[in-house]
């Protein structure tokens, strides 16, 4: 079993990515190839990473999201990561790659936060 | 019936209803309008057109003529005050020349018989001859009252008038001695002209008197000679040159007294006017505008002319201006008549002209009310008396019965629409259950093929895949593979004839039937023979289908296959040659009850890849028909030489819908994928519980047999997933970044139970690293100052309760615990 990348449709600045399979020291080449143009792409300013299937990742494989929450933090971006299964998040859990509020349990989880963020800019609130 | 009463009885559909309903509100406030101008025209006929155009008609018709007559009178003032100039001047002259004329030809006459006058021998007028010449005298001149002769002492020789002689003799030896005549002419011996008086002895007419002195032979006077004009004989003349009314005259005698004056004239015969005309010129021709101050007469405009005679007298012609004035005062009263009948004439004239221009006007009003009520508009216009008019009402009534038409057609159109509309509400509520129901069935038949972790569950060794995509909601393909006993393996892959809710009905049916011999082990023959049967003796819808059923023995890799119509499945060999499997199969399921299913047997060797597919997949064509077909299959296949089975359906079903472009599939697409476990001795070499590899190509392979061994062995899904983790880090890291290449590096597993838990020995042939040496990152530090690296030893660190590493010659040993609490003793090598 492989890794299979999803890109889907760009929804105002957020793109998410939906990565199956296992994203290890073999396939992580592949899913930086593939999310190279999402990063790029100066319209996009929310890369969600749905690991709804993602049965496994390695070291190899939180390096490629660090990089791309690099890369988008850079330009004031953030990656935020969505329905990660058990191994998946034990690791995230490990090496704190990804800031646990950035971590979302379910889509659900991760509009209602969308949606406060949204409400904040628009309310102009700073906070 | 209001209007909009009538917009909500006519059933309009949704869009027509918004689109009319301004329409509507729009005629509904027209129509309130119409009333209401209608009402007003009715109660205030002022507000109409045709009394406006009929008004202003007769303002425009008359003010001109007002105007105009009021210039007409200021000019025919003038003119009329020209001519009194005129007229009273050549008045004057006339009458001064006449009574010139009348005077010297009287006193002429006088002079002339004065010089003639016969006398006797005695040198004294006799009787006889003097009063002969005096009656010749009057009868010359019968101007003259009385002719005298009077002798030196101013006795009446003789003397003549009307009446009989005996009058004249009766004045014989009267003296007129002391008369102003005849001392004149006596003593200053020249003819004398008297001014006016009253006659004494002939009744009271107003005379003047012409004398002459008589010579002797020796030059004394002997005689005067005399005559009496009457002036009444030139009063007739008088009136006549002052024809014209309102001229007045008034002649003056050389004494300045009134020797006549016009009747109107406040003057009395004699009396002496004074110098009240002296202002006057004395010239006849000229004439004087000034106010008169006339004993009696108003201080007014005068017009006025005075003339004189040789003798002294005077005549002065006046006419006042108020009499021209009153004349022009005529004319303009005969002007504003004109006036007055112009614009009476005008106001009817235009009141007829804008009555049959408005007319018009009004039948379109009155059609219009009639579309908004009745939608039946008069077909024939009328003829007016203006051809555009016509023309225009032509038009109107050509549009309307065009918009009636429209208007019951829309109707018509809208009854038929929501008819429709009705019967497409119905059924868009039947279809939105059935997709509902069809979107639960589509649920349920897709779990009765087993999903990917129940593939994963089936076997240890052999790699399954399977695919199901159906063309519609259900549909009829399925598959699935079971586990007979730990070394053989049962599978089938089939397709209904039909598609949709029936097929998939007939496929429960079949799936269920075909499980229980499968899993009793049965062969496939005799599995197709026993549910074939079964479906073809109870089979109401006449359906069958197609079935392909196999069974392989792991440990030998025999493969027994039978098929019930069904397509051939494809074979690639580990070298990488495809090739179709033949099979002589029976009948689709369902049609025969006693059918043979003969069947056919192989070898799969190890790496061997057999894909078994319905017709959806090499009969799905394109838009302009194209089929996918076997020959395509086959290349497609020999592309994806060792890949794992779920790569090999997950490209294939790309390929596929690729090839299909947009075209929706036209029919169910179905693949099972049996892979054999790849010959470990290439890539792997398992000895007991040690697995070996090659290079970091083979990682994976390797990483997979140990995650096997770890299943085989009973571990839970998140020890394998960490020990993978954990060899995956180490192994990378030995092949990435020791001394020799990546694909030198020779890698060992071995794994053992220990304890609850799992001991790993991961041994490498790399350059000596320990990963317990070295600085562990700092994940607790700010993200964003990060490096990327140093996370695979940290993690390794965090998942291993215990971790020892030495160097054992060429090789690095690292000895590492999972998934147990306990403290394990290092291994004394």
């Amino acid at each position: 079993m492989s890794l299979r990348i999803h890109i889907g449709e760009r929804i105002r600045d957020r793109q998410v990515v939906a990565v199956e399979g296992r994203l290890d020291s073999i396939s992580y080449h592949e899913l930086d190839r593939q999310i190279t143009p999402v990063i790029e792409d100066a319209e996009v300013n929310t890369l969600v990473f749905d690991l709804d299937k993602l049965d496994y990742i390695s070291s190899a494989g939180i390096r490629s999201v660090f990089r791309a929450r690099k890369a988008l933090a850079a330009r004031g971006g953030r990656v935020l990561i969505v329905n990660p299964q058990a191994q998946v998040e034990k690791v995230f859990d490990i090496v704190k790659a990804v800031p646990v509020k950035e971590i979302f349990r379910s889509t659900e989880e991760l509009d209602h936060y969308l949606d406060r963020i949204q409400k904040r800019i628009v309310s102009g609130d700073d906070d | 019936m209001d209007l909009q009463d009538i917009g909500a009885e006519l059933p309009f559909s949704g869009a027509a209803r918004a689109n009319c309903i301004p329409a509507f509100a729009a005629m509904q406030s027209f129509s309130t309008h119409c009333a209401a101008v209608m009402q007003a025209s009715d109660s205030q006929t002022q507000n109409g057109i045709v009394p406006a155009i009929t008004r202003a008609l007769t303002l425009f018709g008359t003010v001109p003529v007002i105007v105009l007559g009021l210039l007409v009178g200021l000019f025919d003032y003038q003119i009329r005050r020209v001519q009194a100039e005129a007229h009273v001047t050549a008045t004057a002259r006339t009458v001064v020349e006449d009574l010139a004329l009348f005077l010297n030809a009287h006193q002429g006459a006088v002079a002339q018989l004065a010089s003639l006058f016969p006398v006797g021998a005695g040198h004294a007028p006799e009787i006889e001859p003097s009063q002969r010449a005096l009656d010749s005298l009057r009868r010359s001149f019968p101007g003259f009252l009385t002719a005298i002769v009077a002798d030196a002492d101013g006795r009446i020789i003789a003397g003549s008038t009307n009446e009989n002689n005996t009058a004249g003799l009766a004045w014989r030896q009267l003296s007129v001695a002391d008369r102003p005549y005849f001392r004149f002419a006596r003593e200053q011996r020249r003819p004398y002209l008297s001014s006016v008086f009253i006659g004494r002895g002939f009744g009271h007419d107003l005379l003047c008197a012409a004398s002459a002195p008589v010579f002797g032979s020796k030059g004394e006077v002997i005689a005067v000679v005399q005559g009496a004009m009457t002036l009444g004989t030139l009063a007739g003349a008088f009136e006549s040159a002052a024809s014209q009314p309102d001229l007045e005259l008034l002649v003056l005698d050389s004494d300045g007294r009134v020797a006549f004056r016009s009747e109107s004239l406040p003057y009395e015969v004699l009396q002496t006017t004074d110098k009240e005309f002296d202002d006057l010129p004395r010239q006849a021709d000229e004439f004087s505008a000034q106010a008169l101050r006339m004993a009696g007469l108003s201080p007014q405009s005068y017009i006025a002319a005075r003339g004189f005679t040789p003798e002294g007298w005077s005549v002065v012609a006046v006419r006042s201006s108020a009499s021209i004035m009153r004349l022009t005062l005529i004319d303009m009263g005969l002007v504003l008549a004109l006036a007055v009948a112009v614009g009476i004439a005008a106001s009817a004239l235009g009141r007829r002209y804008a009555t049959g221009l408005l007319q018009p006007v009004v039948a379109i009003a009155e059609r219009l009310d009639g579309i908004s009520i009745a939608a039946h508009p008069q077909a024939e216009p009328h003829a007016w008396r203006f051809a555009e008019l016509t023309r225009l009402e032509a038009a109107f009534a050509r549009m309307t019965q065009r918009l009636a038409t429209s208007y019951r057609k829309l109707q018509d159109d809208f009854e038929t629409e929501s008819a429709l509309r009705v019967q497409l509400a119905r059924a868009q509520v039947q279809t939105e259950r059935m997709d509902r129901e069809l979107t639960v069935a589509r649920d349920i038949q897709l779990a009765m093929v087993p999903s990917e972790t129940a593939l994963d569950l089936v076997s240890d060794t052999v790699e399954l895949a399977g695919l199901l995509e159906p063309a519609r909601a259900v549909g009829g393909d399925f598959f699935n593979v079971v586990a007979v006993d730990e070394n053989t393996l049962s599978f089938f892959i089939g397709d209904v004839s039909d598609k949709g809710v029936p097929a998939a009905l007939f496929m429960a049916r079949l799936v269920t039937l075909l499980d229980g011999p499968l899993r009793r082990g049965d062969f496939p023959s005799e599995v197709l023979a026993r549910v074939g049967r079964h479906l073809a003796i109870d089979n109401p819808a006449d359906m069958f289908a197609t079935c392909l059923v196999g069974r392989v023995d792991l440990s030998s890799g025999q493969l027994r296959l039978a098929s019930a119509g069904h397509d051939a499945p494809m074979l690639m060999h580990v070298q990488g040659d495809v090739e179709l499997v033949r099979i002589d199969g029976g009948p689709a399921l369902g049609i025969e009850a006693d059918a043979d299913y003969p069947e056919v047997g192989l070898k799969l060797h190890q790496g061997d890849v057999l894909l078994l597919f319905t017709d959806g997949l090499v009969e799905a064509t394109k838009l302009d028909g194209e089929m996918f077909g076997m020959t395509r299959l086959q290349d497609v296949l020999t592309g994806l030489r060792s890949r794992s089975a779920h790569q090999v359906v997950m490209a294939m079903a790309q390929v596929v819908r690729q090839f299909q472009a947009d075209k929706p599939p036209n029919d169910d697409l179905c693949m099972l994928c049996l892979r054999m476990p790849p010959e470990l001795s290439r890539q792997v070499v398992q000895d007991g519980d040690l697995l070996q590899s090659h290079g970091l190509e083979n990682l994976p392979a390797l990483l997979d047999a140990m995650e096997r061994r770890l299943r085989f062995l009973g571990f839970r899904q998140s020890t394998r997933d960490d020990a993978r983790l954990v060899a995956e880090e180490i192994f990378t890291n030995a092949c990435l970044h020791g001394q020799r290449g990546p694909a030198e590096v020779t890698c060992e597993i071995r794994s053992v139970p220990y304890e609850g838990g799992l001991f790993l020995e991961l041994m490498d042939d790399g350059s000596p690293f320990n990963p317990l040496a070295q600085n562990l990152p700092d994940v607790d530090a700010d993200l964003d100052d990060r490096e990327v690296g140093g996370l695979g030893v940290f993690l390794v660190r965090t998942l291993t309760s215990e971790a020892n590493y030495h160097r054992a010659g060429e090789h690095n040993v690292l000895q590492l615990v999972l998934g147990s609490e306990q403290k394990f003793q290092r291994s004394v090598t």
